[in-house]
């Protein structure tokens, strides 16, 4: 398997007039191509601000990201526009749907975005409907679709455009168990059929034990990583709730 | 600290709403530009006549005032509203931390006043700086230039601004202060977010209600052009209302079905972003449906004043020469209808040799018992502005002069008489609208009955002409009938007069001379008055200035009213866009996130706003069109040609201020999006 995401010597500081508040200090890991990662960590370890940086929403302050070889560092604004067009879908804690738009044509955003021209929108779009089973109600507005739904029709916009990498911040936080399992259920079928590398950042064990690897961080810094190996979900969720114990700390 | 917090508030709200600031000083501006018109008077070259016309805009401009001041309050408390609605839960927050009342009450007091104070200033700099090529303008207005010329600065006009409003700011804190005072803070603090439920709308239905609607003012139309119009004057009304409530209704159905029709044109509908650009615009405009069609009839109003003022003034221009043919007219009303002396021969008396101002005419004017109404009646529904002309309460009579004495007027103005033959007549009038329904009536009959005495039309022998000067066209219908027949009572002498061109300095000067001593109502009033009847005199210098007095006064008040009309309605389009940005900074900021580049955003933007403030400029356009035809097809004092050209300077004025607000609400929207980012 070759490395599709490359993080190394990851730094970021906040802060200005020599008052400065390092977010992330020399964080370095890699992901590889159809490998589903986790990200956890206590409150303000630097989990959002580590995945901010991979997604090109905040620049880095020294080090280096590479996706697919490609490094972020040097990465003109314009370039990094295509560039998160192009390789990156996300699914978010609030969903992020707008509210105006059918779940059709939330999902069809993406698409259109890239460029993409109909008969190719709605073919597509049907495709992935069938597969996260939103094709009853790609015709509803956000607000008449439960909190598993949007989170589907999330999903599916992230998914569509075939991204190498789907980043995903806290995708379960504002979903009950059941919708939740479903969600990381259809994010893990995902993964295997069509090897899209997943990088999830949460603070629920139970998410993150869906992965094939747990990377945990504190005060900005690498702190261990558990690979789930052959073991099963719960045992490997045992061991996620062992680290988690010893991390310590309030987990978010 | 309540101050330092008033004044960064003031720096804030100067930035994120200088739509706000630009309508408030602009208002400001154009209040002062029409107060400082008197200071004009000075300096620009105007006759007695013109004095007094400028007096009468003065006068007139001070009743529009009052509509200005209440339509500006209207606005700018709209506006504010808007602005307060944003800011709850800050001043939830200034309560939660412990701020009393009155210092709430203070802060607010401080940033009205501030945002006041700075917007009159600017505002008072603006009007000061275009009231000095706004001279230019009224010149123009009055055909006349500019002399004396001087730095126009008028402090009554700065005055009389400042107080209006102070008055407007002071009732803005008031009604700010009353809205603050009916919040409880913890509906304040509750965060807000708007869920946007869209109604889905058939479009069977919506086909079936755009089609009624259709109907309906089709039939309308043709219920007001049938004779039903004039017999059944209430109920013509009643239809007429009936219309109007059915434009809004179809308004509404329009724009829906617009954006169904779109919605549902799938492959267009997906290509790049269209199809949230429509989504949105049409969320944006089914939530202020009935405020973006209020929007539009009031823009519908101002289009269509700025057009007939414009075209009004076109057409005066060119309806002087019809009008007013003659360089002067004297008319000698007689007491008796036995003609017992000349009355160039009473003038003479009174110090005026009209035979030394140059080639002149007498007509008498005889007066027939037949009226217009018996003659042409059942003709005038063609043209149903000449309705109330033709019996307004007293009866118009048809009057009649003999075919010699048309025959001089015809010599003096250098034209070819029609030859008439045996008991033929001739019909002269002023009016253009006059010509179809005499047409009409030339269709149906060969002679004509006055008086019991039968005449023969002549063919052809209707001819636009006026026999004396009018202030505005006037001069119904005038028969010519041979020589022999006149004998009916003739109270009424004309004398046309064309100046000889060596003298015509001093003939405009006497005839201008006696008409100012008979305008004015003194003593000296009575000095043209003999034991015969009396004189009345109109030059063509007295109709050109009377006409282009008036067309000043319609153009000003037409430019002033509709200026303030297309503000309000811009002013809140733009409101609407911004707050609508701020409250859906999450939306566009996902759009980013999903790998939208910034550029698409702005286009976006741009596009949603584009839509927004054209949809009602593009609901008002037909209206406008149905207003001017109707007014071209009952408005004497209205032409089609002038029209157009009128309709082609009021679209550019509407594009211009409703397309500047646009233009500057896209950069405002743009940047606070991109700020709050």
């Amino acid at each position: 398997m070759s490395e599709i995401l490359q993080v190394k010597q990851l730094e970021k500081y906040y802060g200005k007039n020599g008052v400065l508040t390092k977010a992330l200090d020399d964080v370095t890991f890699s992901v590889e191509r159809g490998e589903f990662v986790s990200i956890m960590g206590p409150s303000g370890s630097g989990k959002t601000t580590l995945l901010n940086c991979i997604a090109t929403f905040d620049r880095m302050s020294a080090g280096d990201i590479l996706i697919e070889g490609a490094s972020l560092a040097n990465m003109s604004a314009s370039q990094a526009e295509t560039f998160r067009r192009d390789q990156l879908g996300f699914v978010f804690q609030e969903f992020q749907l707008l509210t105006t738009l059918t779940a059709f044509e939330n999902i069809a955003l993406a698409l259109t975005i890239q460029g993409v021209k109909e008969p190719n929108v709605t073919k597509r779009i049907m495709t992935i409907a069938e597969r996260l089973d939103i094709v009853g109600i790609l015709d509803k507005f956000p607000s008449q679709l439960s909190g598993g739904q949007k989170q589907r029709v999330a999903a599916a916009r992230a998914l569509v455009t075939n991204p190498v990498l789907i980043l995903a911040d806290e995708p379960t936080g504002a979903l009950d168990s059941k919708s939740a399992n479903q969600l990381l259920e259809t994010l893990k079928y995902t993964h295997e059929q069509d090897q899209t590398a997943i990088l999830l950042v949460t603070h629920d064990a139970l998410a993150a034990s869906y992965s094939d690897r747990v990377i945990f961080i504190k005060d900005g810094q690498f702190f261990n990583e558990l690979y789930r190996g052959k073991e099963n979900r719960n045992e490997f969720f045992q061991r996620i709730m062992e680290i988690l114990i010893v991390l310590g700390g309030q987990n978010g | 600290m309540v101050k330092q917090l008033a004044i960064r508030n003031l720096k804030r709200s100067i930035q994120d709403y200088r739509i706000y600031l630009f309508t408030f000083t602009f208002s400001i501006t154009i209040v002062y530009l029409f107060q400082s018109l008197v200071n004009q008077q000075t300096s620009i070259a105007l006759s007695q006549n013109q004095l007094g016309l400028m007096n009468t805009i003065l006068r007139a401009l001070e009743g529009v005032n009052i509509f200005v001041v209440i339509a500006f309050s209207a606005l700018l408390a709209g506006a504010n509203g808007f602005l307060l609605k944003r800011r709850q839960q800050e001043f939830a927050i200034y309560y939660a931390l412990g701020m009393k009342q009155h210092q709430v009450a203070q802060l607010l007091a401080l940033e009205t006043f501030g945002t006041g104070v700075i917007a009159l200033i600017l505002g008072i700099i603006l009007g000061v700086a275009i009231s000095q090529i706004m001279i230019l303008m009224t010149a123009q207005l009055f055909q006349t230039t500019v002399i004396n010329y001087q730095f126009l600065f008028s402090w009554i006009a700065i005055l009389k601004t400042s107080v209006y409003f102070l008055i407007i700011i002071i009732g803005i804190f008031l009604l700010n202060y009353w809205q603050l005072k009916r919040y409880r803070i913890t509906s304040l603090l509750k965060n807000k977010q708007k869920t946007y439920e869209l109604k889905r709308v058939l479009q069977q239905r919506l086909v079936l209600e755009w089609s009624g609607a259709t109907l309906l003012i089709l039939s309308g139309y043709f219920f007001l052009q049938s004779t039903w119009f004039s017999k059944y004057f209430f109920v013509s009304i009643i239809v007429s209302l009936c219309m109007i409530l059915t434009c809004i209704w179809l308004n509404i159905t329009s724009v829906k079905l617009v954006f169904q029709l779109l919605i549902r044109s799938k492959y267009h509908y997906l290509k790049q972003l269209r199809f949230v650009t429509i989504r949105t615009s049409w969320q944006q405009i089914n939530e202020h449906l009935w405020s973006i069609v209020g929007m539009s009839l009031l823009i519908v109003s101002a289009w269509s004043i700025l057009t007939l003022s414009f075209s009004y003034r076109h057409t005066s221009e060119a309806v002087i020469q019809t009008i007013a043919p003659y360089d002067a007219t004297i008319v000698f009303h007689s007491y008796e209808s036995d003609k017992v002396a000349s009355p160039v021969d009473l003038l003479l008396e009174k110090g005026v040799d009209v035979k030394a101002l140059g080639d002149i005419t007498m007509t008498n004017i005889y007066t027939t018992e037949t009226t217009l109404n018996d003659l042409l009646a059942e003709y005038n529904m063609a043209n149903a502005s000449l309705y109330t002309f033709f019996d307004h309460g007293a009866p118009s009579f048809l009057r009649v002069i003999t075919y010699d004495d048309y025959v001089n007027i015809a010599q003096l103005l250098g034209i070819e008489p029609i030859r008439t033959r045996g008991h033929e007549v001739l019909f002269l009038t002023n009016m253009d609208d006059m010509l179809p329904v005499f047409e009409d009536y030339l269709q149906t009959h060969e002679t004509i009955d006055i008086d019991g005495q039968r005449y023969g039309i002549r063919e052809d022998g209707y001819i636009k002409l006026g026999i004396e000067n009018e202030d505005f066209s006037r001069q119904m219908l005038i028969a010519v009938v041979p020589e022999r027949e006149a004998k009916w009572p003739q109270y009424t002498t004309v004398l046309n007069v064309m100046y000889d061109q060596k003298k015509s300095m001093q003939a405009e000067q006497l005839l201008d001379e006696m008409y100012q001593t008979l305008i004015n109502f003194d003593e000296k009033q009575n000095q043209y008055d003999t034991q015969y009847g009396s004189f009345s005199v109109l030059t063509k210098q007295h109709v050109s200035e009377q006409v282009i007095g008036e067309t000043a006064l319609v153009v000003y008040i037409g430019m002033y009213s509709s200026i303030i009309i297309l503000l309000a309605c811009a002013t809140l389009l733009s409101l609407h866009q911004l707050t609508f940005v701020i409250e859906r900074k999450s939306e566009y900021q996902t759009l980013l996130d999903i790998g939208s580049s910034k550029k698409q955003m702005y286009q976006q933007l741009k596009k949603q706003m584009i839509v927004y403030f054209i949809v009602p400029v593009l609901l008002a356009f037909p209206q406008v069109l149905a207003i001017l035809w109707l007014m071209v097809k009952l408005a004497l004092e209205i032409e089609a040609g002038s029209t157009m050209i009128s309709l082609a300077v009021s679209t550019g004025i509407i594009i211009l201020i409703i397309g500047g607000y646009c233009i500057v609400s896209i950069q405002s929207g743009w940047r606070m999006f991109m700020k709050q980012k």
